[in-house]
């Protein structure tokens, strides 16, 4: 599984220096407007990390859909790999790639806002709570990812032809999303028992988890990421 | 002799498409078998199943006793009719990549093959010509030590020349432990490799047999007879 993150890293590696010297370059740019700006330069700089988290999410799942309907997928899918082997690779891989564009766009904006929201976030957080973040923000990413990957395979063995797979791909996504969240709405009507983390408030945002919902949500990527796993390893066919 | 793979009434739909009907095929090991058939036959669909990329409708095919997966996928060298590499390997990352993944591979014979088909390391693979791509394949997947190869088409698309290059690349980097399949429909360039071969048309098996024996009995080369059966 390290060879496969490994190659998934190196296929992606102009992608993201790429990416990353957009970031760069822009702050830099934006740093020289300063004087000018005012809060529209934090702004822009956010703006512009948001938009190469947005590419880079692109990306990875362009990587999936290569590996699904091009003639990639000949070199993944013929090696002696797992399906959870070849889903976990892509998850690791996504993570890592997403992480490197996150850090790099966070660095430039602290050195735009030269370190004060980070600084106010950190002083009326605990460890727990900044901890409980990054496992907020690894599960976003791992969930949301294998529910895609999920829409994708599904489309592929469904549909015929790449361009019908695809928007079929499209169909099942928005049907499931859609089905999860009626299914999410009624688990918490029938466990509305909710976590709440106070301390936060002292940036108005109050954080609150519905213990109900997030059972439900781990048992749901379970599922889908075994599901996945087994369609990939024994339905796809290329 | 030990049978390394048995297909029994192998079948593949695509929705109302029949690929495959009823496919009956056994290698033998130490064998070549020569798949051989005209286009939409059903032999590039034959040999994804073998490579385990597609999978069968009904009936079954075993590879050393296996279904297709992991574990046949460690042993089977599957040369596809594609140009499968990634945009940004240049030759030697492509040598890399099948030495990381596969426990068989030999890095030495895939450097005497890469000099015997005259191929630089340091080339990017998407500046090769067809021809060379091809060769390239070839050397990584002959420089497995797999117990089945699955060759599809591997003179496809490539001049007189560079073909019996690879003939000879075949021919010399077979051992005796091992089996081929081979699909092809330029017989009369390389029947003289096989051991036995296989008629395909529609997805059904038409004629097979040892190749010997057939050209004997029938007073014909394999050539000959491959444009009888699908004139």
């Amino acid at each position: 599984m390290l060879n496969l993150i490994k190659y998934e890293l190196r296929g992606k590696f102009l992608t993201i220096l790429g990416i990353c010297l957009t970031v760069i370059i822009g702050n830099l740019f934006l740093m020289t407007q300063i004087g000018s700006g005012g809060m529209g330069v934090t702004i822009l700089s956010t703006l512009l990390g948001v938009g190469g988290l947005v590419v880079i999410c692109i990306s990875s799942l362009t990587m999936m859909s290569d590996y699904l309907y091009d003639d990639q997928g000949y070199l993944l899918f013929t090696l002696p790999q797992s399906g959870v082997s070849i889903i976990s690779s892509r998850l690791i891989a996504a993570v890592m790639q997403i992480s490197i564009v996150a850090i790099v766009s966070l660095l430039m904006f602290c050195i735009i806002d030269q370190g004060r929201i980070l600084n106010a976030i950190l002083q009326v957080s605990e460890v727990s709570e900044i901890l409980l973040s990054i496992l907020m923000y690894l599960w976003t990413i791992v969930s949301g990812l294998t529910f895609i990957y999920f829409c994708m395979v599904v489309g592929k063995i469904s549909f015929k032809g790449k361009n019908i797979g695809k928007i079929g791909s499209f169909i099942i996504f928005f049907v499931f999303s859609g089905v999860r969240n009626w299914l999410s709405v009624i688990n918490s009507n029938f466990f509305p028992k909710i976590l709440q983390f106070d301390s936060l408030t002292a940036l108005s945002t109050s954080f609150t988890i519905n213990i109900g919902n997030t059972i439900f949500d781990v048992i749901t990527f379970a599922i889908l990421f075994m599901a996945t796993s087994y369609l990939l390893e024994h339905k796809v066919d290329l | 002799m030990y049978k390394i793979l048995k297909a029994e009434n192998l079948c593949k739909s695509y929705f109302t498409k029949k690929a495959l009907q009823g496919v009956n095929l056994e290698v033998e090991q130490g064998k070549i078998v020569g798949l051989l058939g005209p286009n939409g036959s059903g032999k590039t669909t034959f040999l994804k199943i073998v490579a385990g990329i597609l999978h069968p409708s009904s009936g079954q095919i075993l590879i050393d006793g296996q279904k297709p997966g992991v574990y046949t996928k460690a042993m089977v060298s599957y040369l596809p009719d594609t140009e499968y590499f990634f945009k940004w390997m240049k030759i030697k990352d492509a040598v890399a990549y099948f030495k990381d993944f596969y426990a068989d591979f030999d890095e030495k014979k895939a450097s005497e093959l890469l000099e015997f088909m005259k191929l630089d390391v340091n080339s990017s693979i998407k500046s090769l010509s067809k021809g060379m791509k091809e060769k390239l394949k070839l050397t990584l997947v002959l420089s497995r030590k797999a117990k089945l190869y699955v060759l599809d088409e591997p003179l496809g698309g490539v001049d007189p020349t560079a073909r019996e290059k690879i003939l000879d690349a075949i021919i010399n980097n077979f051992s005796e432990n091992s089996s081929m399949i081979i699909t092809t429909h330029l017989v009369n360039d390389i029947e003289r490799i096989f051991d036995d071969v296989a008629f395909i048309n529609d997805g059904e098996i038409v004629l097979q047999g040892n190749a010997e024996e057939l050209r004997l009995s029938k007073k014909k080369s394999i050539d000959e007879l491959y444009r009888e059966v699908f004139q």
